[in-house]
């Protein structure tokens, strides 16, 4: 079958001959073949559709062996009796896009079942269908009915139901069951980052506050950049006195050479020494300072140390 | 009829936890960062302290500075002190060359800032400064 481009909503019974060369701005609505669902009437002894669906797995078990890719719909028709329906959404789904009708356009899909019901009989497609004495409508051979009316000359006249078929008009990738489990991870892990973010951001509030409480007891300078400089400068002072004490300390700790005076100066220390041994004396200083001179004068030994 | 496939709402979710998780990395970071500079402050802060109490608060040294001074041990011996905005010059004069040692061991373990020091036999003279 080919339709051409036109406006408004159009009838379409989908079988697996089904064509569509080109479709614009039009909304499709789609009977769908028996050659897609199983349907069968059964008597169930429940009072309502949600509770027969539930059953029904079971009751189609003996037809059907590929259960588990089914979806099941009911229509109650009297009490405990059900009309049940089974279908592979996945089967529909590509029987669609092989009919080339893009999913955007159709507007809902309905079971030939329900919406034939005013033909006995009908070809569409070079397929023919008929419904059975228990009003079940059903795909025959072409050669089981000779004179059969085109259903295409009449669909856009039909009046359909309120029974839409339940389809996914996309491919599965994964069971439904599948996404939910990702959707509870995801959403779980999405909640623990936002409170490990807002944790870390109490934190880091914390913690800058804590910082300018710091400064201001500590006085420290309003930039880094300024307490470290005096920092610095002030290491070097302290540093520097450590030096001059340890130095004032060695040279006294030595008790055999007689020290007359000794004068420090910024880094440098003068020391006199009476009658001393010059090599000796300059031995024992060399052990701790790199520069050292000395000169004798008169029964004096005169040393410079640079620290 | 559905037409919205539940793998594009999982793309979208993929992607919130996606910006989540970049979004705590940020933080994570920002905090490290912040962690690290407040422990440097805190550390600097104490060093600063230290070092501003011990060796360069002038009223703290020139108290020091006189607590030596009156010490008991050096109540009869000839001591001079003057002082300057920048520093102190102190001399003390003993024929007792152990109450010299003594006053010297006393000065060089205090937290001050020797400028000038001489040592001679009957006399210590020395420049204490503040900064």
């Amino acid at each position: 079958m080919t339709l051409v481009s036109t406006k408004g909503t159009k009838k379409v019974f989908l079988t697996s001959n089904t064509k569509f060369n080109e479709i614009k701005n039009t909304k499709i609505e789609l009977i769908v073949s028996p050659e897609f669902y199983w349907v069968r009437k059964f008597e169930i002894p429940v009072k309502t559709e949600t509770q027969a669906r539930h059953v029904l797995p079971t009751l189609f078990e003996d037809i059907v062996n590929e259960n588990e890719s089914l979806t099941y719909q009911v229509i109650k028709l009297e009490d405990n009796l059900f009309l049940c329906f089974a279908f592979n959404n996945k089967k529909i789904y590509e029987a669609i896009k092989k009919a080339m009708i893009p999913t955007s356009s159709i507007q809902a899909l309905y079971f030939a079942q329900n919406e034939c019901k005013e033909f006995n009989s009908f070809e569409v497609d070079n397929q023919k269908f008929m419904y059975t004495s228990d009003n079940i409508l059903i795909k025959v051979p072409n050669n089981l009915l000779t004179e059969t009316m085109d259903l295409n000359r009449v669909i856009n006249s039909i009046k359909l139901s309120s029974f839409k078929l339940q389809i996914k008009l996309y491919n599965d990738v994964f069971n439904s069951k599948y996404y939910y489990s990702f959707y509870v991870i995801f959403g779980l892990l999405i909640v623990f980052n936002l409170v490990k973010y807002f944790s870390f951001n109490n934190e880091f509030s914390r913690l800058e506050e804590e910082t300018q409480r710091v400064k201001q007891a500590y006085k420290l300078p309003a930039s880094t950049i300024q307490t470290d400089a005096i920092l610095k400068r002030y290491k070097g002072v302290v540093s520097q006195e450590v030096q001059k004490r340890d130095a004032i300390s060695y040279i006294l700790s030595n008790k055999k050479f007689n020290l007359k005076s000794l004068e420090l100066d910024k880094n440098s220390i003068n020391l006199e020494y009476l009658s001393a041994d010059k090599n000796e004396v300059d031995n024992y200083l060399k052990r701790e300072f790199k520069n050292v001179s000395s000169v004798v004068n008169s029964f004096v030994l005169k040393v410079s140390i640079k620290i | 009829m559905s037409r919205l496939n539940p793998i594009y709402i999982l793309a979208l979710i993929g992607t919130f936890l996606i910006i989540t998780i970049f979004m705590v990395s940020g933080k994570k970071n920002e905090l490290n960062e912040v962690t690290s500079s407040f422990n440097t402050i805190n550390q600097n802060g104490k060093i600063y302290n230290e070092y501003k109490n011990n060796w360069f608060d002038k009223k703290d040294v020139s108290n020091r500075i006189d607590r030596i001074i009156k010490n008991s041990m050096f109540r009869n011996e000839k001591i001079l002190k003057s002082e300057t905005n920048n520093l102190v010059k102190i001399k003390i004069e003993s024929a007792n060359q152990r109450v010299l040692s003594q006053f010297l061991n006393k000065i060089l373990n205090e937290k001050f800032i020797i400028k000038k020091l001489e040592l001679q036999k009957t006399y210590i003279s020395l420049e204490i400064g503040y900064k």
